[in-house]
């Protein structure tokens, strides 16, 4: 094995898997290009149900990567949700470890 | 690399949101319409009284008509399409970003305004190719950037409005204002378009 090939190895064994799995990955893609989202509009991007949305929400929350903010619009209950910080940090890191390891691959 | 294009193109998407109604389409195609009617109208009385009309009303309607225009989209997207599709607020981009941008751009439209006064009045014929060229590179640019055909079939219709316009004879004051006017009314319909098939695709949420 040569040693690009291992970095390459190395570099995705070493992704977040917090943020790895598909649906999260999508939630964090979406909130990545955007100040803050509502909960109705990642509910429509990614399909997912409001029950799963909310447990995948509530995990990136606890990780510190998600803010989420209840409030009202007008006598509507909104669920506003923000990437913070350590998440966009969290973020490029694991898109950088993703392209170094796909571009250590032998053709 | 999948799973990176997969990436790029969900972030794409959510940056493509904010077009998806048509309602900016049709808040430019009303300013457009305006200064096109500015340019009719000082064209149509053609007194030194109207150039000046025109002098203070073109800020006017680009200033005031984007700040009205903004808020007017603001308020309808409030209310009939967060509600059906969601909410989302866009990060403004980096200031030494967008500085650099705004200031690239004004060099470059400046220099080619100078390049056409510099040799005026044969050359003034063309400043509706000039802003149909502009207004096209521009709907390029955002088009590529948000994966938006419909912004690349804009673009063609205003680079070919500029040319014909200008191609026609009418004069930098007359073709200006056909220029505005037919290509504020192209991005209206658009956006008319666009908002219909929006509202036909979407139901609100419980429905």
């Amino acid at each position: 094995m040569s040693d690009e090939h291992g970095d390459g190895l190395r570099a995705l064994a070493g992704v977040d898997r917090l943020i790895h799995e598909p649906a999260r990955l999508a939630i964090v893609a979406i909130l990545y290009a955007v100040e803050r989202a509502d909960f109705l509009y990642l509910l429509r991007e990614t399909s997912l149900t409001k029950g799963n949305l909310s447990a995948h929400l509530a995990r990136l929350e606890e990780a510190g990567y998600v803010q989420i903010e209840k409030t009202f619009r007008g006598k509507v209950p909104q669920t506003i949700c923000r990437l913070t910080e350590e998440g966009r940090a969290a973020f490029r890191a694991y898109r950088a470890r993703l392209r170094r390891a796909v571009d250590s691959l032998p053709e | 690399m999948d799973r990176d294009r997969e990436i790029e193109r969900v972030m794409q998407r959510t940056r493509r949101y904010w077009y998806e109604d048509g309602l900016t389409e049709m808040a430019v195609g009303c300013l457009f319409l305006a200064i096109g009617l500015l340019f009719l109208t000082e064209y149509v009385l053609g007194s030194p009284l109207a150039s000046g009309i025109s002098a203070v009303g073109l800020p006017v309607i680009v200033v005031g008509g984007s700040w009205l225009g903004r808020y007017l989209v603001r308020i309808a997207k409030e209310r009939y399409i967060y509600p059906r599709t969601g909410y989302v607020a866009y990060r403004r981009p980096p200031g030494g970003r967008s500085r650099t941008a705004t200031v690239a751009v004004a060099v470059m439209v400046g220099s080619l305004i100078g390049l056409l006064f510099s040799l005026a009045p044969a050359s003034l014929a063309w400043i509706p190719a000039l802003q149909g060229l502009l207004v096209g590179g521009f709907l390029l640019f955002y088009g590529y950037r948000l994966g938006l055909v419909r912004f690349y079939v804009l673009a063609i219709c205003a680079v070919v409005a500029g040319t014909v316009t200008s191609l026609a004879g009418l004069g930098d004051l007359l073709g200006s204002s056909v220029f505005f006017a037919a290509f504020g009314l192209a991005l209206l319909l658009s956006g008319l378009l666009t908002l219909g098939r929006y509202l036909r695709q979407t139901t609100p949420p419980g429905e």
